[in-house]
């Protein structure tokens, strides 16, 4: 091992030895072998490592390190709240982009705002979207779904729809499943699908994509989530 | 029924009445000539040159068709066609009949070579428009220099600014620069436009080049036939453009659009309509340039204040074809 | 006829002088895009989209470059000549027509049942721009209803004029004009007129764009979920080549198949819209026992039916024993026929004649229609044998029964004797393949049905005839089975099967082979395949004809594609990049 000399702090050995190892990758191109100095990213190279030099053996015990350690895990265990969630009682939100089931939109009159194009149907990669035209039965348009049905159980949340979408009328919500006792029930028809993300959902995320700026959700199970 | 068309179908019956035109004319038997109605359908203006070579020039409408490589040979019907200007067949006579001159075929024709310049003998009835003081019908020798020919119609009071030498599709001269052109077909095609119908457009300094461009393209966007469609889609939308920009709403990138479409359009109809309309705004734009961009730039028409609203006037557009 | 030697693209082509060079080049596999461009219609030229850079050989021999584009569909090749479909000019000069025809057009794809077979689709995505540079509004036409079966949306208009030269030249109805002009133009009715004239729908079929689409259709299917079959229409005797599109076994629409020799590029609006008793409600779907005499009776299975029919035939005897075929059955079935019931108790039972006489184009009907004479002033009648034609015989076999029946089985004197054998009770069993739509069956013969003891009837609707029999059998409709038609002038063609039967129904083919079985005849594999076969060895009308030659396979479904080599877009990663810059147009 021809590690180059430097000073090294204890308590610093990984940190302090990257940056020399990679300071010695930087001037390596005077002839001193490069290689040599990534000793940390290639442990299989020297299993027998000698520990770094310029370290009494009283460093080498370790034990500041380890005091600081298990300080810091008893401080967590005693001072902080723990980092895990009671899952079902209490859930995470999902990031407002989160693929998750569709809702169907609908326009300020209430109506969908789906023309029944079956571009959604097309780009489907599952084939779980069913739809069945008819002529529209309001005078702006032509053509609307009289039924539009999902399968959520064949959807693969892939958003295809949604992007294949002319009118913005179909968008996967970041509501990531629904739990029922009959796979009937997973065939989600236009009204359910017009109804699928109910407004306390929608609240959480009033901020749009990519902002996260409703109140912490929390489960019934107390207000002991994480997310501030 | 236009005015023209009544003179038209009156000057045809008096042929007939006389003897001119029918069965057998001038004692000659077998000696047929029959002018048939003319077409009263509206024809746009540049369909009905072309249209006289259609085949299908009585059922389709009045709409250009590819014209015959040469319509002398095989036109109408597969039989030679001619077709001719009225100005070209009413110089007929004078030329090689000897028409006032006694009959005398090789004076007129001296007569008609002392006009105009070697290449371009002869007369050409010119019509002068705009601002001038007495517009009017000017028929003078080809090859007549444009500041004679501007003063000969009275002059104007104030400096000109632009004009158009040959009817609304010629590419438009700016002026005083261009006073000493010389008004003929060779003198015009150096001058980068054309002689065309001699219609001569004059437009003093209070007039809006892009108002002016705007009428021209309404113009046109009305006359298209509608056939063709760079020609159909593309006078709508130079219209719509220009209009934009002479009501102030223009963007820098117009002007780029205008000149895209124009080059899209040139040389890609049945008949020349996309040229007549393009020429125009490829013309204005390069040399009013300016202009445009002041419109764009102050989101209103600069003239509108100035010395046009001074003047109390409109700016003249399109004049004849 | 000498032939002019030219040059595309680099490809040495002949053509007798006169062709224009889109002609030349897309009987060459050199695909050039075009809207206005119809092979059965005139040129018009007014589409400007398949500009090409045409090179000719000046004074000195050398070809000169082109200062613009010519357009293709009325160029005349020249000797010499040097076409070139994919210079900078071209390519620039259809990026061009291309912007300008999407300026005004509506962009409403989703919404246009013409999205997944439009031209305009199609072009603009492999020859134009992923943008457009046009800000401004729109101009708005006028949608409406020209006729029953044809809608148009003014909007989604380019302008082509094909539809108007249709009812110029082919239909001959003058019905549709293009009015205004510039931007404004657009199609419309000629004054006082509807576009109903029965051969209205082929100029959906020849829209490249979605202006005018089928209002029977209407928002119905997208293209994209249709599976094609080829097959023949039944509703006349002329047998015009069609496509039958299909989606989850259900058909939606027929389409003409291009063949010179039979339908050109069309059909009627009769066959176009007869496909509506494949899916009727009163489609007989199981088998049925209902005998006159007794109380009992109900649904069968199919063996039990052929055993019960077996049975009646056993107890009728050949004597007794009378079978009608109806001149919608298949060759292949008409000859099982024959194997089984012979040609002498055998009679043919058919479609009376068209009753409707104001459409013009009509042939083999003794009676002349008599408004043809005006209309074939109005429009430009081709010749009989190449025009498109309406059969007055309303079945599409006829000829075929006729060849292989004989023509005195066929004969209604036949019919007649059948009739009359029954009234007089000397017929104890009546079997009825009938599988024709819209069959009404004369007073003397459905009493004569009613008289005879045991009758069978293979059809295809609860109707008259269903209502006359003991046992009644849910045939097959034409889209459901393979076999050959051999239509009014003689020429055989092939039908194939574009969805299964429904419910427990079964071909006529099955029933004559389980029938056969059943009665211990030798019936032997009994594909449409193999029995055709027989009937070529047998049948001296069928000698030298083959299962594969009779099947006229045009390359393209669409009437203005058809015979048109067409190179299609190719997705690739790149183009997919470029198109999803923007929305095209």
């Amino acid at each position: 091992m021809k590690a180059p000399e430097h000073p090294s702090p204890a308590g610093l050995v990984g940190p302090a030895q990257t940056s020399a190892a990679a300071g010695a990758a930087a001037s390596g191109a005077a002839g001193e072998p490069a290689a040599h100095g990534a000793a940390e990213g290639e442990p299989d190279e020297e299993p027998e490592s000698e520990p770094p030099p310029g370290r009494s053996w009283v460093e080498r015990l370790y034990l500041r390190e380890i005091a600081s350690g298990l300080a810091r895990t008893f401080r967590h265990l005693v001072l902080e709240r723990p980092f895990t969630t009671d899952y079902p009682d209490e859930q995470l939100p999902y990031n407002p982009r989160a693929r998750g089931e569709h809702i169907l939109k609908v326009d300020e009159q209430g109506r969908e705002k789906c023309v029944a194009c079956l571009l959604c149907e097309a780009a489907c990669p599952s084939k779980c979207i069913r739809i069945v035209v008819g002529p529209s039965p309001w005078p702006d348009r032509e053509r609307y779904p009289v039924e539009f049905e999902i399968d959520m159980l064949r959807c693969i949340y892939c958003g295809y729809c949604e992007d294949a979408c002319p009118c913005d009328a179909i968008e996967l919500t970041p509501k990531p499943y629904s739990v029922y006792d009959n796979r009937e029930a997973y065939i989600y028809d236009k009204e359910k699908l017009k109804n699928n993300y109910p407004q306390d959902w929608r609240e959480r995320f009033s901020g749009g994509y990519g902002k996260l700026t409703g109140p912490p959700y929390r489960g019934e199970g107390g207000d002991r989530s994480l997310i501030r | 029924m236009p005015l023209g068309y009544q003179r038209l179908v009156g000057a045809v019956q008096e042929a007939y009445e006389r003897g001119l035109l029918g069965k057998g004319i001038f004692g000659i038997d077998g000696f047929d000539v029959e002018i048939d109605d003319p077409p009263r359908a509206p024809a746009p203006t540049s369909a009905a040159k072309r249209r006289g070579c259609s085949p299908r020039w009585r059922a389709a409408g009045a709409t250009p068709s590819s014209s015959p490589l040469s319509p002398a040979v095989s036109g109408l019907f597969g039989c030679p066609t001619v077709v001719n200007n009225v100005v070209t067949i009413a110089y007929l006579p004078y030329i090689f009949g000897g028409f006032g001159r006694g009959g005398d075929a090789e004076a007129g024709i001296a007569w008609w070579r002392s006009h105009g310049t070697e290449k371009s003998p002869g007369l050409m009835p010119y019509s002068i428009s705009g601002h001038v003081r007495a517009p009017g019908v000017y028929e003078l020798p080809l090859g007549t220099r444009l500041g004679d020919m501007l003063e000969l119609a009275g002059g104007w009071e104030r400096p000109w600014k632009a004009v158009i030498p040959g009817g609304s599709s010629a590419k438009i001269l700016r002026l005083p620069e261009s006073l000493d052109v010389s008004m003929d077909f060779e003198g015009l095609m150096q001058a980068g436009t054309m002689l065309g119908s001699a219609g001569v457009i004059v437009m003093d300094e209070t007039v809006c080049v892009v108002d002016a461009l705007y009428n021209l393209l309404r113009f046109y966007a009305h006359e298209s036939c509608g056939q063709c469609t760079p020609c159909r889609e593309g006078t709508g939308w130079a219209e719509k453009i220009v209009a934009r920009i002479e009501k102030g709403q223009g963007r820098m990138e117009d002007l780029d659009t205008l000149l895209g479409l124009a080059d899209r359009a040139i040389g890609k109809t049945i008949c020349v309509f996309a040229e007549a309309f393009c020429w125009p705004i490829q013309s204005c734009i390069a040399l009013f340039r300016e202009e445009f961009e002041a419109h764009i730039r102050e989101r209103r028409c600069p003239l509108r204040a100035g010395p046009r609203a001074a003047a109390g006037e409109r700016a003249v557009g399109a004049g004849a074809h | 006829m000498d032939k002019v030697r030219f040059r595309i693209d680099g490809i040495e082509i002949e053509a007798p002088p006169g062709t224009m060079v889109l002609e030349a080049a897309l009987d060459h596999g050199i695909f050039v895009p075009h809207y206005c461009f119809h092979r059965a219609l005139s040129v018009a030229g007014n589409c400007r989209m398949c500009m090409v850079e045409v090179r000719l050989p000046g004074r000195d021999g050398k070809l000169e470059p082109a200062r613009k584009p010519s357009i293709a569909c009325a160029t005349e090749v020249a000797e010499g000549m040097e076409v070139l479909t994919t210079t900078p000019l071209v390519t620039e000069a259809r990026k061009g027509v291309l912007e300008f025809l999407l300026i005004n057009h509506p962009l409403d794809c989703p919404v246009c049942d013409q999205a997944g077979e439009c031209d305009l689709q199609d072009f603009s995505y492999e020859f134009g721009e992923a943008f457009s540079r046009f800000r401004e509004d729109k101009l708005i036409k006028h949608t409406k209803d020209f006729g029953p079966e044809v809608r148009f949306y003014g909007n989604r208009c380019i302008n082509c004029t094909r539809c108007v030269r249709f009812t110029q030249e082919i239909a001959g109805s003058c019905d549709l004009v293009q009015v205004q002009r510039g931007g404004h133009n657009v199609i419309d009715l000629a004054p006082g007129r509807v576009f109903d004239h029965p051969l209205s729908g082929n100029v959906v079929d020849i829209c490249p764009v979605g202006a005018l689409v089928s209002r029977d259709m209407l928002h119905r299917v997208r293209v994209w979920h249709l599976e094609r079959t080829p097959s023949i229409c039944p509703h006349c005797a002329t047998g015009c080549n069609i496509e039958i599109h299909t989606q989850d076994e259900v058909v939606h629409r027929l389409k003409p198949r291009h063949n010179p020799e039979v339908n050109g590029y069309w059909m009627c609006d009769f066959g176009r819209l007869g496909y509506k008793h494949i899916h009727a409600p009163q489609r007989l779907l199981e088998h049925r026992w209902q005998p006159r005499d007794r109380a009992e009776g109900g649904r069968l299975g199919f063996q039990s039916v052929i055993e019960l029919v077996a049975e009646a035939i056993r107890t009728a005897g050949p004597e007794g024993t009378w079978a009608l075929a109806s001149a919608w059955l298949t060759n292949e079935e008409l000859w099982l026929f024959r194997r089984l019931f012979g040609t002498e108790q055998v009679a043919l039972i058919a479609r009376p004649p068209w009753q409707e006489r104001r459409f013009y184009p009509v042939w083999g009907d003794s009676e002349r229609n008599p408004s043809l004479p005006r209309q074939r002033e109005r429009g430009r009648l081709l010749e009989d044998g190449a025009t498109f034609m309406i059969a007055a015989d309303r079945n599409p076999n006829r000829t075929g029964a006729e060849r292989i029946l004989g023509e005195q089985a066929c004969a209604p004197a036949r019919l007649d004797a059948f009739v009359n054998a029954a009234l007089a009770g000397q017929v104890r069993c009546a079997v009825v393949l009938a599988s024709m739509p819209d069959y009404l069956p004369p007073e003397p013969l459905a009493q004569a049905l009613a008289a005879v003891p045991e009758t069978v009837v293979v059809d295809l609707a609860d109707g008259p005839l269903a209502g006359a029999a003991t046992i009644v059998i849910a045939g097959a409709a034409w889209a459901e089975k393979r076999g050959t038609f051999t239509n009014g002038r003689g020429r055989t063609q092939r039908l194939e099967m574009a969805r299964p039967t429904p419910g427990q129904a079964r071909t006529e083919l099955e029933v004559l082979h389980a029938l056969g079985t059943q009665l211990g005849r030798p019936m032997g594999p009994c594909s449409p395949r193999r029995l055709f076969g027989e009937l070529v060895g047998e049948v001296a009308a069928f000698a030298g004809l083959s299962w594969e030659g009779v099947h006229h396979q045009a390359p393209e479904w669409s009437p203005h594609m058809a015979a048109q080599p067409r190179r299609l877009p190719v997705l690739s990663p790149a183009a997919l990049v470029r198109q999803r810059g923007g929305g095209a147009g």
